[in-house]
């Protein structure tokens, strides 16, 4: 076997490396929810880079840790969400998920409308359409329509103004799909 | 084509790839906009696949820089930027279709000698 194959064959084998610790790196929610109930089964936090108690009024204390193998997301736990989960995300931007209903995880992250309402901003924009929360951050500047549809949904309940303009295209929603961080509670 | 024309397109195409490359192993979240509607239905993360292809695409252009396996690799990535442009459609189909062709013309065209010793 000459030398190119040799050459060849090691760069297979670093791509093959990659790929694992890429996939690792954004491994399965299921884990870290096992991570967390450790966690708190222990009584420590040390398992997480960022620990965010939240407490509400009528509402367990929920804890954000996360993994320190698992990037976390940037934005702000919810104020008084029932349930979290963390998703394997980088840190630049919230977790978009390219499944069209639930993302990887033992359970979707769910918000309130409260939540959705702080982020109304074009530079951080969620926005709640038909039962599910969507992060269009990144997608103000790429809409094909223009910046302006878009930011007009952040911070609300978008349904209306979406269902009008794409009810019928399953590009809109497929596109919307792969922006979706979480259900509306 | 003369060779010195072949080996500065191929650097090019090298560069090219190796730059979209690392950019989506950045900031994948910035480029899951451009994934295909039906990756959709996949069960894994559109961030991960963002990041799995611009590795790929890292190592492709490592190996047409290092002038290894030029041939089927120059073929991958034309594919590649083909099946790119026909998701994308428009003005950046168009600018896709184009750097897809000229990888068909580096792949037609006699290779130059690779770097790599045998």
């Amino acid at each position: 076997m000459n030398t190119s194959k040799y050459v060849g064959l090691g760069v297979v084998a670093l791509f093959i490396v990659g790929a694992v610790y890429i996939v690792v790196q954004g491994r399965p929610v299921v884990s870290l929810r096992e991570e967390m109930e450790e966690a708190s089964e222990q009584g420590s936090d040390d398992v997480g880079t960022d620990a965010v108690p939240q407490q509400s009024e009528g509402l367990q204390a929920q804890t954000t840790t996360v993994s320190k193998e698992v990037i976390p997301t940037t934005q702000p736990a919810p104020k008084d969400t029932t349930s979290i989960t963390t998703q394997p995300a980088p840190t630049a931007q919230p977790a978009s998920s390219t499944q069209p209903t639930e993302p990887v995880s033992a359970g979707p992250l769910t918000f309130s409308l409260s939540d959705v309402v702080v982020h109304d901003t074009a530079a951080d924009c969620w926005s709640a359409i038909n039962g599910s929360v969507y992060d269009l951050t990144s997608f103000v500047s790429r809409h094909p329509g223009g910046s302006s549809a878009i930011k007009s949904l952040c911070g609300i309940d978008g349904s209306s103004k979406f269902n009008k303009q794409h009810s019928r295209s399953k590009a809109a929603q497929s596109s919307l799909a792969l922006l979706k961080i979480g259900v509306l509670k | 084509m003369s060779l010195s024309a072949t080996r500065v397109l191929r650097y090019t195409f090298v560069l090219l790839f190796v730059w979209f490359g690392v950019q989506q192993l950045i900031d994948p979240s910035a480029w899951v906009v451009y994934l295909p509607e039906f990756l959709g239905y996949f069960p894994i993360p559109g961030e991960m696949l963002v990041q799995l292809n611009g590795w790929s695409e890292v190592m492709l252009a490592l190996l047409l820089g290092l002038g290894v396996w030029q041939r089927p690799v120059l073929a991958l990535l034309s594919v590649h930027l083909f099946g790119i442009a026909l998701t994308a459609g428009g003005a950046v189909g168009v600018r896709d279709a184009a750097l897809a062709m000229i990888g068909v013309a580096l792949l037609l065209s006699p290779l130059d000698q690779w770097p790599v010793k045998k």
